[in-house]
């Protein structure tokens, strides 16, 4: 690297001469210029449970809802995969006083937005819409929180639409399968195993009593959270939310949280498998921890160092430099449980499985063996700074860091919060943080080469 | 990287008109029945201010201000993009877009990379079919940093020829993979059928072949053309003052002059011809289906009526197509309809995916859809949901300071009138159901569709004709040639037809697989931006198969090699070479032992000489005919006896005698396979067989071959190829004994065929031929390509 261009420069002409001067004791110098602005939010409970978020946001003429179901495919018994998204369709068939098809259609000609998705964690409704309809937003959705249709031709209807996005998302394109193989091999116990859309045999097995059984045991006030961000008044808008929800029961039990822990990995998993892939895989992959862990700051610092824009290391080092992958990047995915930190190198022509894995195995050893320098951790830093900054745009955006901070870490402050803990990560922090996961007995090796290429 | 999976996207109408339920199936009983409350009373809404201002040199600038976020960003948009490819170059505008920040005149790639990932800033490029976009995003603390690195990016990129090849590999790779994606085959041969061989019709990120082919100075040409002022828009987002931001402007861009920007010439696409193709792919588990045809383009009167007719059969806000075959049958995850218009013409496409087995009554009804919607008028009703959405929406267009500025932006570029955006709600709902239909009548012709349908042929074509549709091409996959009328590669006739597939959609600035992108997007079952280009690599075959033994195989692969390599002409017009390179050797512990420049005379077929600087001294080390001696301050000397043989082994295996002299049939050949490589054996098996290792572009990677020195099954490997006077030349190559690289070689600058004085080959006479030890460094042969 011949010339470290910092945001300190930028400010100051002359920075860089003392950062060069100093080395890491300028690291002070070096603080990102510019901070988000905080986000400005009030937060309440319903007697029934119903967390609520509202943030006003004045800009724009319109607004974001979002109703967040603390469920999601690692709440799926075995048999049962792929029910939370399955269920998540069944929740535009209808409820009492709302036909199936139409929460989307009304919306819709509003000119409004509307969707929803599932992950491992949790289940997400949505609309964007002109303020005016902020009663008849919040009404739809509280009549499906109470009332949901079940049918058993949409349910059986909606079970093939299912199969057909598992079939174009999954089976249909190359490295489509990707994600499901590395955790199928990661995994033991926990159901992080299996993927979030399912298997093809659970989807079939699914049946209208698990959709009834679904809904009474998750989709309660008491598991979910609804944040409106946008142009509203908070007072009237409370007097709204209590109007339509609070007149749905109390759940009379408790919600599950009793899913079975994935016992520690004690030795290297190496595992070889083919699919009909252009250009041979591989993955290295870790075993870490869960998101709002002290450790879990330093492990994103380190997805930004190996893979965060072309300068990042991974990037760097296969793609360009040593042109071993067409793509390759190493990021966690630090999610409610402890989940995997995972590099993936797609092998150009020509070049070899063995040299990708020896390359992305040689970064994680190298985040271990030398402290990051100033620079190089500060660049981290301020691509932190740049994604609070930019991924703050929207009041979707908004919306979003709310609900996280509120339903997976419990606690909302931290949608403001992290940002100090970012900014304080220090290097020694990030190269103890990889000497505790990125070691032989915690990864798992994996190849997945073109169908033919293995037996050879 | 949450996975995440959507449920209904796109919209339905409201059904039969009951808006809502008066049945009892809810399992709460104490929930009221209600109807939904009444609004609140509308705001009224209005586009937020910007600014267009023409600087003195005619390149257009727009701010739009925002100061929410701290955050400032950048498009510069060149009014060029795949359609201004020359004839045979396609995909010209999108590696020249690729390489704009790989490196600028006072800039390497890894300087940018570094400069803007260090400030926390961001900065891409994209290439579509009439335009081409350079953006980065900065903190306002940042913002002359970035502007000035967009001009840099912009007006100065070195078009470095290590970064032209390095993006020329990613890009062939990248359209491998793409070429076994059938939503992406699906759009190219769609994109064929419908502007024929118009630029619209031909994949804007090229071919293996036409990557290949293209040079410094096809970029060069390229960017010099179109990379004018007056035929750029620049607009500045977010946390600046227009002062700051117009001044910015003027000082970067003002003074760069204006230059006349040449007029396109194309033919107009064909007419729409009823076409069933069948892209046989029989490992897919779901169809990929498309039907459409020609239509209009941006500035044409009728956009906004044909906008609502197409968003009616299939778009946001309405969308029949999606109720028909997902809500009410469950073929598909998503059917939608699309327009696309375009500078200088446009199209749209009905598309969906779905199961093989419903891969007949799919197409029947997107059909029957079609023929509806000009047949019967579109209800009042129908129509007022379509029209309240597209302007109802109008809100949600203008939530970000970027959402405002590509509006504009866009405006601009199609050089549509700029209060059209004020108006855009009155003319919106002025449509009638009698104008949507007759957009209908006027552009669909249900019977001239050109239609796409990529997956397992053999199972589904049967269905093909109880739907009606009873003419119909199969093609396998490996054999679509996009360039071919018949979409078929000629089996007969050139080895080097290249079968031209590529994307004609736009091209997305950064390499990445489609399914890692899929995985990080929110799910929504509308298309996902798709990365660049696609196709398959040179030469027909899709995979790297083994070859098989025996002699037919053999020719068959050194043919291909040495056509790879650039002909077998180009080969024996080679007489002589001069090359510049840099030579690294390693120690045992794989550190650098050694750097030297060196330079390097060949004349085929028994002559070399290499000089080199050694710690300040030159030397020479020279060859003729079976005799090795060195020159060097020290005086001239006969090199020991096995470094003659070495060297005059490696006069043997150089790779351009040597593949003419097989092609000549003077060495016998093999073909095998090994580590997923293909293998051509040169000689009998023996001390003098040199094994040549091909990777799938059919480019020598590897050379093995046995060193009377070192030992049998020493290694060469190549990479970097060049084009230098119409042969591929690697510029990169290492030196493996036992393993280990012991010398790393990068060419600098090689010519063919220059005049070489013959005295340079001449052996002085004797001053004291005192075979001292050889340097360390030197007993390596010298000399190979």
């Amino acid at each position: 690297m011949p010339f470290s261009f910092t945001r300190a420069h930028a400010v100051r002409s002359g920075a860089l001469l003392v950062v060069l001067a100093v080395g890491a004791g300028a690291a002070a110098l070096l603080h990102a210029a510019v901070r988000p602005p905080k986000l400005q939010y009030q937060q309440f409970a319903l007697p029934n449970g119903l967390r609520v978020i509202l943030s006003e946001d004045h800009s724009t003429p319109i607004v974001h809802v979002a109703v967040w179901y603390h469920v999601g495919s690692k709440n799926e018994r075995p048999g049962r995969t792929g029910f939370a998204h399955l269920f998540e369709h069944m929740m535009f068939k209808g409820s009492k006083n709302v036909e199936p098809e139409l929460h989307t259609s009304l919306i819709a000609s509003w000119g409004g937005r509307s969707n929803a998705y599932t992950t491992e964690d949790e289940t997400v409704f949505w609309e964007t819409f002109p303020q005016q309809y902020l009663p008849v937003v919040l009404w739809l959705e509280a009549d499906r929180m109470a009332t949901l249709r079940v049918e058993d031709t949409a349910f059986k209807r909606e079970r093939e639409v299912v199969k057909e996005e598992r079939r174009m998302r999954v089976e249909n394109q190359p490295y489509g399968r990707l994600n499901e193989i590395i955790y199928d091999h990661a995994f033991v116990t926990h159901p992080y195993k299996h993927p979030t859309i399912g298997s093809m045999a659970d989807l079939e097995a699914a049946s209208i009593q698990d959709v009834r059984e679904f809904h009474n045991t998750y989709y309660v006030p008491e598991n979910a959270t609804l944040t409106i961000v946008g142009d509203f008044d908070s007072t009237q808008a409370k007097e709204m939310v209590t109007r339509y929800f609070d007149r749905i029961a109390k759940a009379p039990n408790r919600v599950p949280r009793d899913i079975p822990k994935e016992p520690p990995q004690t030795k290297e998993k190496r595992v070889v498998v083919e699919e009909a892939w252009p250009l041979p895989a591989v993955i290295v992959a870790y075993h870490v921890t869960y998101d709002g862990h002290p450790d879990a700051y330093p492990l994103h610092m380190t997805s930004k160092i190996l893979s965060d824009g072309q300068s990042a290391r991974i990037t760097r080092e296969l793609v360009y430099s040593k042109r071993l992958a067409l793509s390759a990047f190493g990021s966690g995915n630090i999610t409610e449980d402890p989940n995997l930190f995972y590099a993936v190198a797609i092998v150009q022509p020509g070049q070899t499985p063995q040299a990708a894995e020896q390359a992305l195995i040689e970064e994680f050893e190298k985040l271990k063996r030398e402290p990051m320098t100033a620079n190089e951790l500060q660049r981290a830093k301020n691509q932190f700074a740049r994604d609070y900054i930019i991924g703050r745009e929207s009041n979707q955006d908004k919306a979003m860091h709310l609900a996280h901070a509120a339903v997976i870490h419990n606690d909302i402050t931290t949608a403001d919060g992290e940002f100090d803990i970012f900014m304080n990560v220090s290097a020694s922090d990030i190269q103890r943080v990889a000497r505790t996961y990125f070691n032989e007995s915690n990864r798992l090796v994996l190849h997945v080469l073109p169908k033919g290429a293995g037996t050879r | 990287m949450r996975v995440r999976f959507g449920a209904a996207c796109l919209v339905l109408l409201c059904v039969l008109g009951l808006l809502f339920a008066s049945v009892v199936r809810a399992q709460n009983p104490f929930w009221p029945y209600e109807d939904p409350p009444r609004p609140l009373p509308a705001r009224e809404v209005k586009f937020p201010p910007y600014e267009v201002r023409t600087l003195a040199n005619g390149m257009q600038v727009l701010t739009v201000l925002h100061h929410e976020q701290p955050a400032v960003t950048m498009h510069l948009l060149v009014r060029a993009g795949a359609a201004q490819d020359p004839a045979k170059k396609e995909g010209v505008a999108f590696l020249a877009a690729q390489l704009l920040d790989q490196g600028t005149t006072t800039r390497t790639a890894n300087q940018i990379a570094d400069q803007i990932d260090s400030i926390g800033g961001s900065l891409g490029v994209s290439s579509q079919q009439d335009r081409t976009i350079a953006s980065a995003v900065v903190m306002k603390d940042s913002f002359d940093f970035g502007m000035n690195l967009i001009a840099d990016v912009a007006h100065n990129p070195s078009f470095d020829p290590g970064e032209i090849e390095r993006q020329k590999e990613q890009i062939i790779s990248l359209l491998r993979v793409n070429a076994e994606d059938p939503d992406y085959i699906a759009n190219i041969v769609f994109d064929r059928l419908v502007y024929g061989f118009h630029p619209y019709g031909l994949p804007g990120s090229g071919t293996p072949d036409t990557i290949a082919s293209i040079t410094r100075d096809d970029l060069r040409a390229f960017h010099r053309r179109y990379f004018v002022p007056n035929n750029m828009i620049l607009a500045i987002v977010g946390d600046v003052t227009g002062d700051e931001a117009f001044s910015a402007a003027q000082r970067v861009f003002g003074s760069w002059t204006r230059a006349e920007v040449p007029p396109m010439t194309v033919s107009d696409p064909p007419r729409p011809t009823r076409r069933v193709v069948v892209i046989d792919k029989p490992d897919a588990v779901q169809t990929e289906i498309r039907a459409g045809q020609l239509a209009i383009a941006r500035k044409h009167p009728d956009h906004l009526a044909w906008d609502l007719a197409v968003r009616i059969l299939g778009g946001e806000g309405a969308n029949r197509l999606h109720r028909v075959l997902r809500s009410e049958r469950g073929l598909t995850y998503g059917a939608s309809a699309e327009m696309e218009a375009r500078k200088q013409a446009g199209d749209f496409v009905a598309e969906t995916d779905t199961r093989t087995e419903t891969t007949g009554e799919a197409l029947r009804l997107m059909k029957a859809e079609m023929v509806k919607l000009q047949d019967v008028l579109v209800s009042p009703r129908e129509l007022g949901d379509a029209q309240a959405y597209l302007a109802g929406s109008f809100p949600l267009t203008i939530e970000t300071p970027n959402d405002i500025a590509v509006q504009v932006l866009n405006a601009v570029f199609y050089e549509l009138p700029l209060d059209e955006i004020g108006t855009f709600h009155t003319r919106v709902v002025s449509v009638t159901p009698a104008d949507v239909q007759r957009v209908a009548r006027q552009y669909i012709q249900p019977d001239n569709l050109s239609i796409v349908l990529v997956g397992n042929a053999k199972a589904f074509v049967s269905q093909l004709r109880d739907a009606g549709f009873r003419e119909f091409e199969v093609i396998p996959l490996s054999d679509l040639d996009l360039s071919s009328a018949t979409l078929k590669r000629e089996r007969r006739g050139s080895s080097n037809t290249p079968p031209v597939f590529g994307p004609a959609r736009p091209a997305q600035a950064r390499l990445v697989p489609i399914a890692f992108q899929a995985t990080r997007l929110q799910a929504q079952n509308q298309p996902a931006p798709r990365p660049a280009a696609p196709a398959s690599p040179a030469g027909k075959p899709q995979q790297p198969r083994p070859p098989a033994a025996g002699e037919g195989a053999a020719s068959e692969l050194l043919r291909r090699v040495i056509d790879a390599r650039g002909g077998l002409t180009a080969l024996r017009g080679v007489r002589s070479v001069v090359a510049e390179t840099e030579t690294t050797f390693m120690d045992e512990q794989g550190k650098v032992a050694a750097t030297t420049r060196t330079r390097t005379y060949v004349v085929y077929p028994d002559k070399f000489r290499v000089d080199a600087s050694i710690q300040g001294d030159l030397v020479s080390q020279i060859y003729n005919a079976g005799r090795a001696w060195e020159r060097s301050p020290a005086g001239v000397r006969d090199l020991p006896p096995q470094i003659q043989e070495d060297a005059s082994a490696s006069v043997k295996r150089d790779t351009i005698p040597l593949l003419v002299a097989a092609a000549d049939g003077r060495v016998p050949i093999r073909a095998a396979s090994e580590g997923g490589l293909r293998v051509l054996e040169i000689g009998t098996a023996g001390p003098d067989q040199v094994r040549l290792f091909v990777d799938d572009q059919m480019l020598i990677v590897k050379q093995q071959f046995n060193s009377p020195v070192a030992g049998p099954r020493q290694e060469e490997s190549f990479s970097d190829y060049r084009q230098v006077g119409g042969l591929r030349v690697p510029f990169q190559a290492f030196v493996s004994r036992d393993g280990r690289v012991i010398v790393k070689r990068t060419l600098t600058k090689i010519s063919f065929n220059e005049t070489i004085d013959p005295a340079m080959f001449e052996r002085p006479a004797d001053t004291g031929s005192s075979p001292g030890p050889a340097n360390q460094n030197q007993k390596d042969p010298p000399a190979n390509r």
